[in-house]
């Protein structure tokens, strides 16, 4: 923990891997909130596989035909918002059953970019620090275009903050109450998009559905509203990436594994608490302790 | 078929707000609505009542434009149902919303005006609108409530407070007495017949027999339509609805003259 605090000072690289995860911070608690309370974690899952198949693409385009400004982080940009179009596409235009699409979308992208990954040369050491992240590596460049859609994200949740909540808490009366739902959802999950290409930068593509869903859940359980939640989130999202940052550096573990796991111990945490308190707050003689099937009365 | 009408006299002047002609509907194979005509006039207030399975919701979804009939044509307020829908104030089922969900009683209420609202924050008159609306239902002072922790008979308020923000010229309930207690439901209706001064009414009830004394017409609804004036309901529309060994309670606390119950078997 010291070392990486003096190290801190000395090492750029250092710096845009604790930038990348403040930043990648602001998107997760917000998005992560929304993906929260409408369940929609599975889709999360099904766009991050995919920009495997964007970040393979990427790679072998810029070795064979030296597309130099096709990096991979470009790559999974592209997948990602790809993925997020035919998920609403077929969700709007077909019969088919919302988990087989996810499914078949999520493996279709896995297995593009394993193809690839395999006809680039040399590079397939690439495919465990996409499939597990690796925060240390990430450039200037990276750390831009990172800002650039917190930007974006940010920019559209403060537009769209009412139609969203209408739609994530009941989708059927905001298409009668005249929000053109369907257009709002693809926005959506164009949103989801960009914000899990920012996370597999931090913690790799399978391990982005936790830190979407964990600080989120941790956050859902100590506030009642939309906003609190998604400043909850981002703060508990900030000290899971940082502290799993700090904690990995020095011991050599893998950052985003350690991030995970600040993550589900905060989640943890965060659940205990609740539980003492709504112990601590029950009157006496009212139900049984610990029922999971508590009302929604925490206030 | 003479087309149906709900009014009693036939000389009514009253608008039209909805009108269906020779509307069916069949989800795949199943036919659920047949050949219903249907006219409701303009400050009334309307129980649909029948089976599960009968149609109620179906139908309720046909006006509200969320389901397009396979035959016959619809019109609310003169316009297809999906262009109207917004002049109509949907009540659902208090039952079905997540019980975690992170929202205070007064996001819910100013859900209906985000679409007219555009886009970025609300403004102030937003606010008012919405609680003007609270206030309504007698809930203004729990505006800053999670909603999940109300009672079930608030929340149902509260959903209607949330359709009368957007100022709708019809209210449309799913079950506005499910999973609500007495009293509450009592309430719920005080403030109906009281909304009913202004706009038309229409509640969808499972509750078999159902007629509450604010009612003026009832509704059943099994795969055919038919209109009875409450008046003139009795044990035997409600045998030709249900079947035999089906017997109709009045809901009515004061009583009528007919009785206060009718047995059809």
């Amino acid at each position: 923990m010291l070392q990486f605090l003096t190290d801190l000072h000395q090492f750029r690289f250092l710096q845009y891997a604790l930038l990348a995860g403040i930043m990648a911070s602001v998107a997760c608690g917000i998005i992560g909130s929304y993906v929260t309370v409408r369940r929609l974690t599975y889709i999360a899952g099904a766009i991050a596989h995919c920009t495997l198949g964007g970040m393979g693409a990427a790679r072998y385009l810029q070795q064979q035909y030296g597309l130099a400004f096709l990096t991979p982080l470009t790559g999974a940009t592209i997948a990602a918002l790809v993925a997020a179009l035919v998920i609403s596409f077929l969700q709007g235009h077909s019969a088919m059953r919302q988990d087989t699409v996810l499914s078949a979308v999520w493996s279709v992208g896995m297995g593009i970019g394993i193809l690839f990954i395999s006809k680039t040369s040399g590079y397939n050491e690439d495919l465990m620090s996409y499939l597990f992240g690796d925060i240390l590596m990430v450039s200037g460049r990276d750390l831009l275009l990172i800002g650039l859609l917190d930007l974006v994200l940010l920019l559209m949740v403060t537009l769209f903050y009412n139609r969203l909540l209408a739609i994530s808490f009941d989708e059927e009366f905001a298409r009668i109450s005249g929000i053109a739902v369907d257009r709002c959802n693809t926005i959506f999950l164009c949103l989801v998009a960009l914000t899990v290409v920012l996370l597999v930068q931090v913690v790799g593509i399978i391990l982005v559905v936790a830190l979407l869903a964990l600080p989120a859940a941790a956050a859902g359980r100590l506030t009642t509203r939309l906003p609190a939640m998604m400043l909850a989130s981002t703060l508990l999202c900030l000290l899971a990436t940082s502290g799993g940052l700090a904690l990995s550096y020095q011991p050599d573990l893998p950052a985003g594994a350690t991030i995970i796991m600040l993550a589900a111990a905060l989640y943890i945490l965060v659940g205990i608490f609740w539980k003492l308190r709504n112990i601590h707050r029950r009157p006496p003689g009212k139900g049984p302790f610990l029922s999971l099937d508590e009302p929604g009365n925490i206030k | 078929m003479p087309e149906q009408t709900t009014a009693d006299n036939a000389a009514d002047r009253r608008r039209v707000v909805i009108r269906m002609e020779h509307v069916s509907f069949a989800y795949d194979a199943t036919v659920v609505l047949q050949d219903v005509d249907l006219k409701i006039l303009e400050r009334e207030f309307i129980a649909i009542i029948g089976p599960n399975g009968g149609g109620k919701t179906t139908l309720l979804r046909l006006i509200l434009g969320l389901l397009a009939p396979d035959t016959g044509t619809i019109s609310v307020f003169g316009q297809p149902p999906a262009r109207a829908a917004s002049r109509l104030g949907y009540v659902p089922q208090h039952m079905q919303f997540d019980r975690d969900f992170p929202v205070s009683v007064l996001d819910v209420v100013l859900m209906s005006l985000a679409a007219r609202a555009g886009l970025g924050p609300f403004r102030r008159r937003h606010r008012r609108a919405a609680e003007e609306a609270l206030a309504t239902v007698e809930m203004l002072d729990h505006r800053d409530r999670h909603f999940a922790g109300l009672s079930g008979g608030q929340r149902q308020r509260v959903l209607i407070a949330r359709a009368l923000a957007a100022n709708p010229e019809m209210l449309l309930f799913d079950e506005p007495t499910a999973n609500v207690d007495t009293t509450a439901g009592e309430k719920l209706y005080e403030i109906l017949a009281r909304l009913n001064r202004k706009m038309t009414i229409l509640v969808v009830s499972h509750d078999i027999g159902f007629v509450h004394q604010y009612i003026t017409s009832v509704v059943c609804v099994n795969r055919r339509v038919r209109i009875h004036p409450t008046s003139a309901l009795n044990g035997r529309s409600i045998t030709e609805l249900y079947g035999e060994d089906m017997s109709l309670i009045r809901h009515d606390h004061r009583c009528s003259e007919e009785g206060h119950f009718c047995s059809s078997s």
